[in-house]
């Protein structure tokens, strides 16, 4: 009589696994999990269901660089078992950091990094949840996992589960409501930068190494928690679009431009609640203080500068992302002129020029990825490697969604192929994919032609249903664009997260609009002719 | 007390000679008799990793947390104020007085400075930022300490060989080194020195050689001293006494010395090296030391007047050192103080607060290294443990002085608790060292002087350029307290004469245990940090 329900009841478990796990197999008598290390510390999945008294084999795949065991405990013994391997002290690595007790379950010994491991064991009888825990030093206290025994136990949505790791909390990226000056590290900008947030939205990346501004965004400020949670070499990200990148001229100079500049850094002070930015160029005194203009939605940066011997000036891009005016001087084509009294104090206006600067853009100097190996050298600066140059896979993931280009827009990129491909491997691609975006089935893949072997810029113009190619600046080919899933995300050099682009990805680029042949022939021009070079500040 | 008995049974039958792990040793509930633990709740919203502690006079205390904040917290009210924000990766604070503060942040040297008096900072003036930076993430600033003359001394982390160089960089820039992946590296100046900077924010180069210098600080009688981190050429971690011009060992940084030259030879190094003055056996004392401070509280922290005190990342436990001085130049004994709950992981700074307390803080990196974070205070209770005071070479052997008096009535069990083992660690450029050519301490004879409170040792043998490790299990007062930290270990630099250990050292005939390297035999070597 009873036979039915518990039948029933397995079942609909045992379809749990599968749907929310993706278990591989299970059955009443021997059930496979397949665990792997994620970064940050975590396993995954976080959370798994075995019947009381199973033949359990778990495999485990270390694809992390840190080595990695895991133990089964008994509940809530987990802190006891990972300060017990902790204080197995020098005696810990010949142990595998297992310590001797009888809260050990099972225990699998350390995988290296790149490593796979198996463990078998036979559930406990009693329900219950079972931590599983990797108690490498310091692991433990976040590299955890839950057991759950037990014939159709009730699991609480994963966000919900006490016995899983909470998520790592985020930094807020609330609206600011006053001007608010942050020092982290910001992609595309010296190591000594500091974020400028004001209210409205707008905000840029100041220089405190070369004492200028960097860049400007708009619709957000930064989400610094990479930085604040990783060891340190993690970027701050910008929270917004950025519509406006200096060149190098475009900053403060004194007197004689052709000299090298000379800049010293002087710190920050708040004035009626308006945080300034103090430096010295060129021998003369400078106090910066970001603003707006009265409606907020202007960029409005006011210098004083004092001590000037020579005149004040500041070359603009007259293409780059902002028309800038100024509230005094006079203008010479981009170049703008002040005498020492009009620089006491003048203001200057960044106004954006709508499409100059793309949706996105990648430099590949600074890349989110750790590791032990500088990235190669690019056209411009450094180059992407997909699929990673530290023999872990690194997936660059543009979060930017298919349909927001798909009707008019612009991907390019500079590729270069690698003479030949490592054979035989998933990574080497049967294609080369320098833009993806495959979810829901329908592919949507620009590749490289396989017969690139030196920098090449390629181009992709999505106009009203037609697909455009440029390579070196110059069309190639055209096509309808193939039916696609518009809430696919856009990945770089890769194709889901198996195939990978066998060569280097430089200088991307995302527009949300179709750019001319004329101005995608003058973007492959400019970049073409900046040489890659290592280069320091002062 | 029948698991302690356990696990001090354990420990005995532990490895052939008698290396027993200080982690067992003093339990967590023999340690509250002494000093109790409370914690400090952090500022409301902010994450509670925090990596610099300072005092005002008045008793409230300064403290930097890695959000990039500084706060000033009123323990009598228990309420906490910002001072200031938006700093990056502050590494040590310093206050100078209410309204001055002086925090190392990984670019700069920054005096904040409330001039309005309404009890937050509105000036943020750079002292010094001349350092270079690669943004590789091992370049911490460490701070901070001051000397009496008003300079500042930090100490700048290397980078390391598991992390890049940022495409831009500030300053000087010298390249990944040879091996990029294998070692900590000097891209940048002054990487892996301690500078001293003016009052005006002049940065004078002051020694080279270190790691991850993370603990930088001035005791009363102005000597600057530094822990390093074990890895590669630190073979463990180690605590030096900083003299202008000299190198502590680890050869990354000399790329900006004068006379740098590239290819040295490792005999050349070693004899070019300063030794530390206080070896901290891996994995038995400390893993990964931070900020030391000094007991300045005339007794208000119990028996340890004058004595250094330095926290451990890796784990939950404050250790001791004890200074000895011989032939001129000093040398240092040090063992656990306390050890374990409730004192969490990733101490990083300590400090005592005028009330005679003594404040360490944590400092996590949820996604790099991961621990535990906050503030926590120790207080005495005013009970006397049975601690080693002191530790004094002499001719034939030590002196060790006690806290209180040795239970006299039974001198054979007295006798037979001073044991242990010698041993030392090798300079080379792997990652960590195993203890080497390990030797049983022969001791011939203990007498008991000073109404028993001192131990005089006679040893069959003393050997310079060793670490004499006792375990003192055993050792009783006369009031019935067993010892509670019984695992002390001199740094034998030198005999009372001066005679250091001649280099390059003779062949081991003792084994050698632990590789250093906290990983299982035979995996493939990695830089753990």
């Amino acid at each position: 009589m009873a036979a039915l329900p518990l039948r029933a009841l397995f079942l609909r478990g045992a379809f749990a696994i599968a749907l929310t796990l993706g278990v591989a197999s299970a059955s009443a008598a021997e059930v496979k999990i397949a665990l792997s290390a994620a970064s940050g510390l975590k396993f995954e999945p976080a959370r798994f269901v075995v019947e009381p008294g199973a033949k359990v084999t778990v495999t485990f795949n270390n694809p992390d660089d840190m080595m990695h065991n895991l133990v089964v405990v008994r509940p809530g013994a987990r802190l006891a078992v990972v300060e017990a391997a902790l204080a197995l002290g020098e005696q810990g690595p010949a142990r595998n950091f297992v310590p001797e007790s009888d809260r050990v379950i099972a225990a699998m010994p350390v995988v290296t990094p790149g490593g796979k491991g198996q463990l078998s064991f036979t559930a406990p009888t009693e329900e219950g949840v079972y931590p599983y825990v990797c108690t490498f030093p310091g692991h433990g206290y976040v590299m955890f996992g839950a057991m759950y025994v037990g014939r159709a136990p009730q699991l609480p949505p994963l966000a919900e589960d006490p016995h899983v790791p909470p998520p790592v909390v985020a930094a807020s990226t609330e609206a600011l409501s006053r001007t608010t000056l942050v020092r982290t590290f910001l992609p595309d900008c010296g190591p000594a930068a500091i974020a400028v947030g004001l209210p409205g939205g707008l905000a840029y990346a100041f220089d405190a190494g070369q004492c200028r501004l960097r860049y400007a965004w708009r619709d957000g400020f930064i989400d610094n928690s990479s930085q604040l949670l990783g060891k340190g070499d993690q970027f701050a990200t910008v929270q917004g679009r950025v519509f406006y990148r200096a060149t190098a001229g475009a900053r403060l100079r004194v007197g004689d431009v052709t000299r090298p500049v000379a800049t010293q850094w002087k710190g920050t002070r708040i004035v009626a609640g308006n945080p300034q930015l103090l430096y010295r160029i060129d021998g003369a005194d400078i106090v910066e203080t970001p603003g707006t203009t009265a409606n907020g939605k202007t960029l409005a940066i006011t210098y004083e500068v004092t001590g000037a011997t020579g005149p004040v000036s500041f070359a603009a891009d007259p293409e780059g992302g902002a028309k800038i005016t100024s509230t005094a001087g006079t203008w010479t084509g981009p170049l703008l002129t002040l005498t020492p009294e009009e620089a006491r104090r003048f203001t200057l206006t960044f106004t954006e020029r709508e499409g100059v600067e793309p949706l996105a853009y990648w430099s590949m100097n600074d890349l989110p990825f750790g590791g032990r190996k500088d990235p190669l050298p690019g056209v411009v600066g450094r180059a992407f490697t997909p699929g990673g140059n530290l023999g872990r896979w690194e997936v660059l993931d543009t979060g930017i969604k298919l349909g927001a280009v798909l009707h008019s827009g612009t991907l390019m990129s500079w590729v270069k192929l690698d003479p030949a491909p490592a054979q035989g491997t998933s990574r080497a691609a049967p294609t080369a994919p320098v833009f993806s975006a495959d979810e829901g089935g329908r592919a949507f893949i620009v590749a490289a032609p396989q017969t690139l072997s030196r920098w090449q810029h390629i181009a992709t113009v999505l106009r009203h249903g037609t697909l455009t190619l440029y390579v070196d600046g110059k069309e190639t080919a055209s096509r309808p664009v193939p039916p696609t899933d518009p809430e696919a995300t856009i990945r770089l050099g890769s194709l889901g997260k198996k195939v990978f682009l066998s060569g280097l990805l430089d200088e991307v680029r995302i527009y949300d609009r179709a750019l001319s042949a004329d101005e995608i022939a003058a973007i492959q021009q400019r970049e073409k002719s900046q040489a890659p070079a290592k280069i320091a500040v002062r | 007390m029948k698991r302690l008995l356990a696990r001090f049974s354990r420990a005995l039958r532990g490895p052939g000679l008698g290396i027993a792990l200080a982690a067992t040793l003093a339990s967590a509930a023999e340690a509250n008799r002494y000093y109790r633990v409370e914690n400090i709740a952090s500022p409301p919203g902010v994450d509670g990793g925090c990596n610099g502690l300072s005092f005002l006079p008045d008793g409230r205390v300064v403290a930097a947390f890695d959000a990039g904040q500084v706060w000033i917290y009123t323990p009598a009210t228990k309420e906490w104020k910002r001072f200031a924000e938006g700093l990056h990766t502050p590494m040590g604070v310093l206050a100078l007085n209410d309204h001055e503060i002086v925090v190392s942040q990984r670019p700069e040297l920054t005096r904040l400075v409330d001039t309005d008096g309404d009890g937050t900072a509105d000036e943020y003036r750079t002292i010094c930022d001349s350092w270079g930076l690669s943004g590789n993430y091992h370049e911490f600033a460490y701070g901070l300490a001051r000397d009496k003359a008003g300079n500042f001394y930090v100490a700048l982390g290397s980078a390391s060989g598991g992390g890049v160089s940022r495409y831009e960089t500030r300053g000087d820039y010298k390249g990944a080194g040879p091996t990029p992946g294998s070692g900590h590296y000097s891209p940048s100046p002054y990487r892996g020195w301690v500078v001293r900077i003016s009052p005006e924010g002049k940065l004078t180069p002051v020694a080279a050689g270190f790691r991850q210098p993370a603990g930088i600080n001035i005791d009363p009688e102005g000597r600057v001293f530094v822990t390093d981190n074990q890895g590669d050429w630190i073979g463990t971690s180690k605590l030096h006494h900083i003299v202008d011009g000299r190198f502590y060992g680890h050869p990354a940084s000399l790329v900006w010395r004068d006379d740098y030259r590239p290819n040295r030879s490792l005999l050349e190094l070693d004899q070019l090296r300063t030794e530390a003055v206080a070896l901290l056996p891996h994995a038995i004392l400390a893993n990964s030391p931070g900020q030391p401070s000094f007991d300045t509280t005339d007794g208000k922290f119990g028996p340890f007047a004058g004595q250094m005190f330095v926290p451990d990342y890796v784990t939950p436990r404050i250790f001791r050192v004890m200074i000895d001085e011989v032939a001129g130049e000093l040398q240092c004994a040090a063992t656990t103080f306390f050890d374990g709950a409730p004192l969490r992981t990733s101490n990083v700074r300590t400090a005592f607060a005028p009330d005679g307390s003594l404040w360490s803080c944590q400092s996590e990196r949820k996604l790099g290294w991961p621990g535990a974070s906050g503030i926590q205070r120790m207080v005495w209770n005013g009970v006397t443990p049975l601690d080693v005071h002191s530790v004094r070479l002499t001719a034939q052997g030590f002196v060790f002085t006690f806290t209180k008096t040795l239970d006299l009535s039974a001198q054979a069990e007295l006798t037979a608790a001073f044991k242990g083992v010698s041993y030392y660690y090798q300079y080379h450029g792997d990652y960590g060292s195993p203890r080497t050519d390990i030797h049983p301490i022969t001791v011939n004879n203990v007498t008991f002087g000073d109404d028993g409170r001192a131990a005089t040792l006679e040893l069959s043998e003393l050997q310079p350029g060793y670490i004499y490790q006792f375990d003192l299990r055993g050792l009783r007062a006369a009031d019935g307290e067993l010892i509670a930290n019984p695992l002390v270990c001199y740094t034998l630099n030198r005999l009372v004469d001066g005679t250091k250990v001649s280099l390059p050292r003779p062949s081991p005939t003792g084994d050698s245990q632990g590789t250093g390297k906290d990983k299982p035999p035979g995996a493939k070597m990695r830089d753990v940090d």
